[in-house]
């Protein structure tokens, strides 16, 4: 009868969600209004009262401090309009168990918390709720990530970021992705590019392709951008990954310029992308070969915790994170068949290379600490 | 329009597999098909007067002259080549001997008698599953020889295919490359797969995999024979699902194992006959097999009907119906039109 009840509440809580949905968005508005002709009001006020001079620093403080919790109501109110999906479901696993609707229940459970059709590239938007907890802190409290120039990301249409790649797994990328996430005025889904090698190891690959990650290749990166995503790739790839401590923000080969024929033909602006900090999460002293090639890896880190500590060892270090989103460049004034030009592509790709090297440069130069604010 | 040709008398091979068997029941519909000549060795399990059996081995080597003659004879114009398995089998030479000496035979008797269409049923596993294989295959990517047994003989049947094209132009060769089919009736190995009490997976490995339902399959077939298009064509289902979501879909329960013993465990369970998963077919559940239905479309005009969910979905609730003692409509289910748009016809991209 318990049970019944409660299935019963949450029904009409589903039906009436609608309802509700629309009634917040009129209370937001009627809200959103109010407040701004209050701040209006009072700033006319101000001024009206001393017209010859400017407004005093306290007079200044408390219409910020009005502003400020403005946005904390605004805040509020979303955070109560959508509540974490998962909660629910965790308690309708508990009610009403038994024996017999065990299987079922373990079933429904695994099947909640993915989507019904995930993208054609795997990407499942649940799943992505599902991380997202643990991805936002390492964004905010554990690599405190600072990023620039955001609006350089077109609000829609495909966009290819190129980046320096480091740090032996592809946290950069991930960052990058929670980074568009969280400040872009769109908030995009950002694709990633996966090395292969990934994609031998179990966990790792299936992982990141439910979070937006997709082997790195000509084609599937093609077919993303021509389907408007944001692409984000790293020329450099395993040799980037892989790149010793002592090497650190030294730019490995660039590839042969694929990311630029890949521009070239589908027309989409290239944005290149300066991460600072990656290079230090996992300093790695050496490599280890002959091992590895016989479990089929390019290679296995050595850094000054991972195979002593065991897997507390590859707990990545809290380095002090910025990436740096630089002005697109644009493609579309090239006529067809540019791609096939060696000279521009390889121009074009040195080009690229240089300003992520000297963004690079130029931000190392201000930075006074790796671990510290 | 000028594309559609009409073929009154049709050869076939491989009557007795699950694909042809429902072809043959859609040519005994057609009212453009006069005679349909079956070389196999068996018997079709379905009766027609328009049916004409010739017990005919594909391995021996009189099999060439004997299709051609009677080919000739009739004055057939079409020729569909089933006699390809859906996956691995137990008895590998005879497997080889089927595919690889059967296509020779039926390629040197399509010579003889110049036929003008000639269809071969293949399979998107000729890709292989690999981890370098890009998300979606096109129909241009390059064949490996590698991998399991069942792969490479498949990969040897589509290189005689390649030489017969660019040496016979005169005969139209559409090639299509079936996702593994599912459906109420289909026994193939994936649906075995889902069919089975515990269901093994590989433990950290969860692929994007692709159905296509029979019915679809059977129409896509049916579009190469009257369509005078040539060429290689992906026939795959809409839309990708990943693995495990397909086990929790059947309600089974999933029992991962880890990669290393997963080949040892597997061939163990085959050879002892507890289930009919080869160790070959491992790879299938770790990495990508997935194809682009996109030239099907653009040139055959094949839309998928159902999604790999939705075809995934009807097998699962036939098998459901057939474990009670319900003998499952043959295909009736497909022929329905609001059962296929009733799950949300809509395309993914």
């Amino acid at each position: 009868m318990n049970s019944n009840a409660a299935r019963k509440e949450k029904n009409n809580i589903n039906s009436d969600t609608l309802t509700n949905f629309s009634n917040q968005v009129f209370n937001i508005r009627r809200m959103l209004i109010e407040q701004f002709n209050r701040i209006e009001k009072d700033l006319q006020n101000k001024f009206s009262d001393n017209q010859e001079k400017f407004a005093t620093k306290e007079e200044l403080q408390s219409v910020i401090g009005k502003m400020q919790e403005f946005r904390q109501e605004i805040e509020k109110t979303f955070t109560t309009s959508d509540s974490n999906p998962l909660e629910p479901a965790a308690d309708e696993f508990f009610t009403g168990l038994n024996p017999f609707n065990l299987r079922r229940k373990y079933h429904d459970f695994s099947l909640r918390l993915r989507s019904e059709e995930v993208d054609p590239f795997g990407y499942d938007p649940i799943f992505d709720k599902f991380v997202s907890p643990l991805l936002n802190f390492f964004y905010v409290k554990y690599w405190r990530v600072e990023t620039y120039g955001i609006s350089n990301i077109p609000a829609d249409g495909p966009a290819l970021l190129v980046g320096n790649h480091s740090g032996g797994l592809p946290y950069d990328a991930t960052m990058l992705k929670i980074a568009i996430q969280r400040e872009h005025h769109m908030h995009r889904d950002l694709r990633f590019m996966v090395e292969d090698f990934l994609f031998h190891f179990p966990f790792l690959g299936s992982l990141m392709n439910r979070f937006g990650g997709v082997r790195a290749s000509q084609d599937n990166a093609q077919q993303l951008l021509e389907n408007n995503h944001p692409v984000v790739v790293f020329p450099e790839g395993v040799k980037g990954l892989g790149k010793l401590y002592r090497d650190k923000y030294h730019l490995a080969r660039f590839g042969r310029g694929g990311f630029i024929r890949l521009c070239l033909r589908t027309r989409s602006p290239l944005i290149p992308i300066a991460f600072i900090g990656p290079e230090e999460i996992h300093p790695m002293i050496a490599k280890e070969t002959a091992i590895s090639k016989m479990l089929g890896l390019p290679y296995t880190p050595i850094t000054w915790t991972f195979p002593w500590l065991g897997p507390l060892g590859a707990i990545p270090l809290p380095s002090k994170w910025s990436i740096h989103i630089l002005p697109a460049i644009d493609f579309t004034n090239f006529g067809p068949g540019a791609e096939k030009d060696r000279v521009l592509v390889y121009k074009m790709s040195r080009m690229v290379k240089e300003q992520i090297q000297d963004t690079i440069v130029d931000k190392l130069k201000n930075r006074r600490s790796i671990w510290f604010d | 329009m000028e594309n559609i040709q009409i073929h009154e008398r049709i050869g076939l091979t491989g009557a007795s597999s699950f694909l042809t068997t429902l072809v043959l029941k859609r040519l005994a519909e057609l009212s453009t098909v006069k005679e349909v000549h079956i070389f196999d060795i068996h018997s079709p399990s379905i009766a027609s007067s328009k049916f004409i059996f010739h017990r005919v081995d594909l391995t021996k080597d009189e099999a060439s002259a004997e299709i051609a003659s009677t080919l000739l004879q009739n004055n057939v114009t079409a020729f569909i080549h089933g006699a390809l398995f859906s996956g691995p089998t137990r008895k590998k030479s005879y497997h080889h001997e089927v595919e690889s000496i059967g296509t020779f035979h039926i390629l040197n008797a399509v010579a003889e008698a110049q036929i003008q269409k000639l269809v071969v049923h293949s399979a998107t596993f000729v890709y292989g599953a690999h981890p370098k294989n890009p998300n979606f295959i096109h129909e241009n990517y390059e064949l490996k020889m590698q991998g399991p047994s069942f792969v490479k003989t498949r990969v040897d049947v589509e290189k005689q295919l390649e030489d017969f094209t660019i040496n016979y132009p005169n005969c139209a060769v559409s090639l299509l490359r079936f996702a593994p089919i599912l459906g109420p009736n289909s026994t193939n190995i994936r649906a075995r797969y889902f069919m089975t009490g515990i269901v093994p997976k590989v433990l950290g490995y969860d692929p994007l995999v692709q159905f296509i339902h029979e019915d679809d399959a059977v129409r896509a077939q049916i579009l190469a024979l009257t369509n005078n298009i040539r060429g290689v064509f992906n026939i795959v289902g809409r839309g990708v699902l990943p693995l495990s979501t397909g086990i929790h879909m059947s309600g089974k329960i999933p029992v991962p194992f880890f990669s290393a013993v997963c080949k040892t465990f597997f061939s163990a369970g085959y050879s002892s006959r507890i289930w009919e998963l080869p160790a070959e077919i491992v790879p299938f559940f770790q990495f990508l097999c997935v194809a682009d239905g996109k030239k099907a479309e653009k040139e055959l005009g094949f839309v998928a009907k159902y999604s790999s969910r939705q075809a995934l979905k009807s097998m699962i609730e036939a098998n459901r119906l057939r474990q009670i003692g319900f003998s499952v409509p043959s295909s009736t289910l497909g022929e329905d039109e609001e059962y296929a748009t009733s799950q949300g016809f809509q395309r993914i991209y």
